[in-house]
């Protein structure tokens, strides 16, 4: 009989679970405006910038965070290790944020160059790319290696 | 299409569709634009997909175009186009209400039965009209008022059933309900210190009414005071708000000032009822908030009457009931690995004007309320496994001085469990248990109240 309900619990584990695929490894570069006066971002910074806590910057330009979208393998490693989510549980979040009435999630782009070119003619936008994609007509305030957010 | 650059360059992936489609002329010199653009050469080389011109491929174009456009119009850098995001969420499921037959309790709900229930329909409309402006409604449609009943003072039902004139038979019959507006307002963002926002809107305090919908709140069961509106769930009126950020650490305020709670749409007094709420959060892995929410205000009812006594037309107003009233509550919320707790307690106070008292919705006939406080706290304690089950405990309490006709002690203890399949569907279920004292005499006999409820839970 036990062995019955432990088959009911894995089958109902393997129809909850989501298929994992392999993450491919990235290190990510994030970029602003060459305008911003921002010249160094922390975790704590990025993470406020990517969950719309902080909504202006220090000189009060408007925040404009552009986010890679979900199929994006660069986005799943960001959500990680600045957000400290999975896939689901940014969605979650963002779930939560809209039905409270708060701001929906940044707009997401699935092309680092149009992320760099939109960076680079918008004073107050920010968003990463992966470091080989990187051009020099944005400004680089932290970098993302090993899992880990660093000084750019 | 507000950047050409981006056209182009986008544009410029589809040398093989043209080529495919032999219509090789115009392409080429959409190319030789995107050679000369040094963003669009960018996109070219990162992005150009690889494999035979296919409509697939240009669906994907296309979403980019959209994105681009998306992303610039949020972002202030284009006009935007006149768009609404649509959003809401739905809730569906089954319901049983365990009441003492005979008890006072059954003439507050409808059935003992076990129901099917549809409960929230939900729905959003958000713009962004221009940069740092926001509308945003949300809308409920329900089926009340059908079936809804009232004591007053004999028992009544109301029946929405009319024939569907429409109907080419003539006797086809169809209910017809109603459309709950739970916030439309406007608002104006000066700085991330400052936003200014006008209309009728969720009553920004403690953490039940600001997470408001089912996909967000972990129980089912509402706490008293929220189900008793301690504090007005919703007010019309206009509402400041802002935050000043300082790391993972933000420390946020709301303050509003409405016309408080009304029986009608408008307010019949001058006076006007003023809210605030304080709270700082941590953003952290660990994320926590600590709030404190006040809200004072007046509330009153009017009749008037045809006068025509003095041998002119008039009109008697005459004060049924007024109070003055005032609440004020401690939040607190903790999310921490995958513990999330929950607890907010609330005192509020209501001081009639003398000879003002207003009657009991449901209580013995001549009988009015006292002045009162009422004390509120609850409990909350989840704990999600594999970010998919989440089983949890709810401990509910409320005293009110001086007892009601029920007690002045309830006591509500609940079990839960949650099952998030996707962020977009749960199911939640809850066993709850209330049972009413009087600390100051007999308890009273007759009023428990157990219920077993689940919703399905859908986010579109």
């Amino acid at each position: 009989m036990w062995s019955g309900v432990f088959g009911i619990v894995a089958m109902l584990g393997c129809l909850l679970s989501h298929p994992s695929g392999a993450e491919e490894p990235a290190d990510l570069v994030v970029i602003v405006h060459p305008s911003s006066p921002v010249r160094v971002l922390s975790a704590n910074d990025l993470r406020a910038v990517f969950t719309r806590v902080l909504r202006d910057w220090p000189d009060r330009t408007p925040v404009s965070a552009i986010n890679f979208a979900p199929s994006v393998p660069e986005r799943a490693v960001f959500d990680r290790v600045v957000l400290g989510m999975d896939p689901d549980d940014v969605a979650q979040f963002w779930v939560d944020q809209m039905i409270r009435g708060d701001s929906p999630p940044p707009r997401q782009l699935s092309s680092a160059a149009a992320i760099v070119d939109l960076v680079s003619r918008t004073p107050g936008a920010i968003g990463y790319i992966p470091e080989s994609k990187l051009k020099l007509r944005v400004k680089v305030v932290a970098r993302i290696r090993r899992g880990q957010v660093v000084m750019p | 299409m507000k950047n050409p650059g981006v056209l182009i360059g986008l544009l410029s992936f589809l040398p093989g569709l043209a080529h495919a489609q032999g219509e090789p002329a115009p392409i080429p010199s959409v190319a030789n634009q995107a050679a000369a653009n040094p963003s669009t050469e960018e996109v070219d080389q990162v992005e150009a997909p690889a494999g035979p011109p296919s409509t697939t491929r240009l669906d994907a174009i296309e979403q980019r175009l959209k994105e681009v456009e998306a992303a610039e119009a949020e972002a202030g850098h284009a006009t935007p186009a006149r768009a609404i995001d649509l959003y809401g969420f739905m809730d569906v499921g089954l319901q049983r209400l365990f009441l003492d037959s005979g008890g006072p309790l059954n003439g507050v709900y409808p059935t003992r039965a076990t129901t099917f229930v549809l409960g929230n329909v939900n729905l959003y409309l958000d713009t962004r009209p221009g940069p740092g402006w926001r509308t945003l409604i949300e809308t409920r449609f329900t089926l009340y008022p059908n079936g809804s009943e009232s004591f007053t003072p004999n028992y009544q039902r109301v029946n929405t059933s009319v024939y569907d004139s429409s109907d080419p038979n003539g006797r086809a019959r169809v209910s017809w309900g109603g459309v709950v507006i739970e916030r439309a307002w406007g608002e104006w963002s000066y700085s991330q210190a400052l936003t200014i926002q006008a209309g009728l809107f969720p009553s920004p305090y403690g953490i039940w009414n600001i997470d408001h919908g089912t996909p967000v709140l972990i129980s089912l069961l509402l706490p008293a005071f929220q189900v008793e509106e301690a504090i007005p769930t919703h007010l019309v009126g206009v509402h400041a708000y802002g935050s000043f950020v300082f790391g993972a650490l933000d420390l946020g305020y709301h303050v509003y000032l409405t016309n408080g709670r009304t029986m009608t749409n408008v307010d019949l007094t001058d006076d006007k009822a003023l809210g605030a709420r304080l709270f700082l959060r941590y953003s952290g892995a660990t994320r926590f908030t600590v709030g404190t929410s006040g809200y004072w205000g007046t509330s009153s009812d009017d009749t008037k009457q045809l006068d025509f006594s003095s041998g002119s037309f008039g009109v008697t107003e005459t004060r049924v009931w007024a109070y003055h009233e005032w609440a004020a509550g401690v939040d607190l919320s903790v999310d921490w690995g995958g513990w999330r707790l929950r607890t907010e307690a609330l005192l509020h106070r209501v001081k009639y004007d003398a000879g003002a008292q207003n009657e009991p919705g449901l209580g013995p006939p001549g009988s009015v309320l006292p002045n009162r406080f009422a004390h509120y706290w609850y409990g909350l304690l989840a704990r999600r496994f594999a970010r998919r089950f989440e089983p949890y405990v709810y401990v509910e309490l409320k005293y009110s001085s001086p007892v009601d006709f029920v007690g002045d002690l309830v006591y509500t203890p609940s079990l839960g469990f949650n099952i998030y399949f996707k962020p977009w569907a749960q199911l939640k279920t809850q066993y709850s248990s209330s049972y009413f004292f009087n600390t100051e005499g007999p308890n009273p006999s007759n009023v428990t109240i157990r219920s077993l409820a689940s919703r399905l839970v859908f986010v579109f």
